[in-house]
Parts: structure tokens; sequence; C-alpha cells
């Protein structure tokens, strides 16, 4: 199957198969996108998701309810289905103010921290950080950060973002820097911007 | 209240000077009340740009220590007498002379009757210099694409951090896209990339502009050829209009969307 996902009706109702050679980003657009054509249809009613090999963690779960939520879909998880737990990195401090991990954060990997947290690397799809201080990124974002101020990065193409519980809403973008930049919450929106930006001259 | 922004470079013969009358020129066609200063004590060249060495009266020295008025100093442009003036440097001091607190008074003051102050700092980072960007609020920094300037214009730009300026851009000047081709010169998009400062203003290589100076013309009053449309594009988004570089546009011809970067 080269869709993201396959709805069967069932005894029980409608299951939507999901297909384990997409990306997680894919599923939940193609999700959103029939939720939407077909309003009518899905409003009021359940749908049983049978995860079918996709690794799919708590967090992952959340997105997919919340989605479902949006459409007044009520969320069931196939019966006997493992939830994903994410292997908890072991951290190295470098001091008590950062963790910093000298590697790209694979997919089912997790950092929790109390401090800054630094990823030499990038955070792959599947992969998270949750902290209430500030995430430093050399690379590119691609799975989920949750930080209490900033986060900088070569690319915000995350599965979800927040700051301080404001979620980054931007529509996915395909676009990495070559110079880092910093999502910061400017009036209540996640607002991304080159570090160290100066003002130009142009009258405004 | 007028905009004072000093031109400046870090290295000698960019253009400052060059820029600062075409610039200034091309403010004052669109209906700017300009003054142009200049700020290059003991060597002083703006007025020999604009053709003005005849008419220098005082200059901004004598306004300093109270030999003359500030208005008994400008010097009205040949051609745009309403609209653009010069305030001459001295040719008999040097850069120790000048009281930083007394310029910046006098830019102060005639930010009050003018659109637009355009400062041609001196070459280096010296007191000439220090002198020139303090009495400024916002900053245009010159550049052409060479090594040596872009090391320089760098230094500048971290000097000019923590000064009070409200808002820096960058001019490329001696722009020449032949060059660029052949690998020889660094392009727009490069340099913005080092530099990491808004452009605002690409000025392409013109062996005019020498005989325009030579003559004692501002070219942008006489031309308009693209050195002409460029100095008054600047002139354009500096004012707040968007209007697209020329040079980075051809980079998305129809070829390049098939080009892998």
């Amino acid at each position: 199957m080269e869709k993201p996902a396959l709805f069967r009706g069932t005894g029980e109702g409608i299951t939507m198969v999901l297909n384990p050679n997409a990306q997680f980003h894919e599923i939940l657009e193609f999700l959103k996108g029939i939720l939407e054509e077909r309003k009518t249809f899905f409003s009021g009613g359940a749908v049983t998701v049978d995860p079918n090999g996709v690794p799919l963690g708590e967090s992952e779960i959340n997105l997919v309810k919340e989605l479902f939520q949006n459409f007044g879909v009520e969320f069931k998880l196939k019966g006997g289905i493992e939830l994903h737990k994410k292997e908890e990195l072991e951290a190295v401090p470098e001091n008590k103010e950062a963790v910093v991990i000298q590697q790209t954060l694979r997919s089912g990997q997790c950092v929790n921290s109390q401090g800054n947290v630094v990823i030499l690397g990038d955070v792959n799809e599947g992969a998270e950080i949750n902290t209430t201080k500030n995430v430093y990124i050399f690379g590119i974002i691609r799975g989920i950060v949750n930080a209490g101020d900033h986060i900088v990065s070569l690319g915000f193409q995350p599965l979800r973002m927040t700051i301080n519980g404001i979620q980054f809403d931007e529509k996915f973008v395909e676009k990495t820097y070559r110079k880092p930049r910093i999502a910061q919450v400017v009036n209540g929106k996640i607002v991304i911007k080159i570090l160290g930006e100066k003002k130009s001259l142009r009258r405004k | 209240m007028g905009r004072a922004i000093v031109i400046t470079s870090g290295k000698g013969g960019v253009g400052k000077t060059t820029i600062t009358a075409n610039l200034g020129a091309s403010l004052a066609k669109l209906k700017k009340k300009v003054v142009l200063v200049d700020m290059d004590i003991g060597l002083r060249n703006l007025d020999v740009v604009m053709g003005l060495e005849n008419k220098i009266v005082y200059n901004i020295i004598d306004v300093a220590e109270s030999r003359c008025k500030i208005v008994q100093a400008l010097v009205r442009d040949k051609h745009l007498n309403n609209s653009l003036f010069l305030l001459p440097a001295s040719q008999i001091h040097t850069k120790d002379d000048i009281d930083i607190d007394k310029i910046c008074e006098i830019i102060r003051a005639i930010k009050g009757s003018f659109d637009y102050v355009l400062v041609d700092s001196p070459a280096g980072i010296e007191h000439g210099f220090d002198s020139a960007i303090t009495s400024a609020d916002e900053a245009l920094v010159v550049v052409t694409p060479d090594v040596s300037s872009i090391r320089d214009a760098d230094r500048v730009i971290g000097l000019l951090e923590n000064r009070g300026i409200d808002g820096t851009s960058l001019i490329i000047n001696r722009h020449n896209p032949a060059l660029v081709k052949r690998k020889k010169i660094l392009d727009a998009e490069s340099i913005v990339d080092v530099l990491g400062i808004d452009l605002i203003g690409i000025i392409p290589e013109d062996p005019q502009v020498m005989e325009f100076t030579n003559k004692g013309e501002i070219l942008v009053l006489h031309k308009n050829n693209p050195t002409a449309k460029a100095f008054q594009n600047t002139a354009k988004r500096i004012e707040g209009e968007d209007i697209s570089f020329l040079d980075l546009k051809k980079k998305k011809s129809f070829f390049n969307l098939f080009k892998k970067k």
C-alpha cells in the first residue's frame, strides 16, 4: 500500500491501518486531509487505529488524538498494542547548566532535562526533548521539542514544537539554514528569527 | 526630525564619498531635503566630487569652534540648489582637531531642518571614524567584492554594535557580474552570507564614475544608466520601498529550477 494509511470497515466500525513505510508527519498530513474531506462522515463517530508496525509513543498518540478531537472523532487504539516507550538517554552533563548529547538524537530516543539541552546533531522524527529551559540544536528538528524560553536550530521541521506551552503552528516547510535561527514567543506566537539579527536601514 | 546616516567602510577607496554624493542626490530627486557632511577632516573630497571647491567659505571645524553659524557653512549644490547641501570638511586641520560632542551637536541641529543628513566617514577606525559614527543614528556599510574590504567591513560592523546605531545596511560597490561569473570576485550572496546584515544596494563597476568625479558633476544628475538606476533604487529602499535586486533575481531563472543546489 502506498498511501500513509488505509481505512477498513469491520464489524466493530472503522479501523485505520497505518503504513509502516510512511513517515509519521506524512501520516498526520494524510489523516488531516481525509478528515477535512469527509468531515460529515467521520464526525460524531469513532475510529480505531492499528499502528501496523509504526512505533507510536505516548506523544505520537496524543498528536493523533488531538487531530481526531478537532473533527469530533473518538480515538480508539487497537487492542493489545504496546505503547512504544522512548529510550531515555543517559545524558552526560557538562556542568549543572546544560546537558550535551554528542550525536544526533535518533528515533525512539528522548531527553528529559531540568537544564538546557544541546544536541550535536539532528533531532530525528520519533525523538523527543522535554525541558523547562532551552534547547540548542546543531542540526535540524524533525521530532518533538518542548522548551521553556527559546529553541535554536538550523532547521525547523518539527512533528511538534512548544515553547512554554505555546505550540508552533507553521505548516511543514522543508527549509534548512546555514546559520542558526532562534524560535521564541513573540506576542503569544512562536516566531523564528535570525540569531542576533541587526535592524536594517529601510524605513518601516 | 531627519535621519542621520553615516556612510562608512573601514577600508579606504571603496566608494564612500561617491556613494554619499550620488545617494544624497538620489534622495534629493525623491523630493527630500538633504545635507551631505564631509567628516574626512584634512583630506576632504566630497566638495571635489560635487564640484563645489570654489564655493566653500566656512567648514565644519569653523562651526565647531564658533567662528560661524551652521547656515553660513552650508554650500548649495550646483543643480539641486534647494534640496541638496554640503557641509564641508576643513582641509587645514587634522582628525585630532575634532571635538566629538560639538560635531554631535551640529548634526543634531541640522537634523531638525532636513530630511536626511548623510555623513561621509573617513577610512580607518580611529578618531575620525569614531566621530562620524557617534554623530549618526543609522549606518550604511560600503564594501567592494574583495576579501580585504570584506574583512574591514566585518570589523566595522562589529564596532558599530553597542554604539546606539538604530539600523545598519550594506552596499556592495563596484559589482562586476562578468568577473563574478568567472569566479574572479565574490558574488553578492557570499558577501551577505559572511557579513550577515541587510543588503540595500548593489552598485555596478562603472568607468564613468571617475570621469564625473573629475568633471565635478554628480553622475545621477546627468545619466540614467544602470549605475544611476542602482543609486535610485538604493535611495528608494532607504525610503522603505521593496525593490528586488536584478543580480539575485537572475539566479531564479527557469534553467536553475532543474539545478540541484
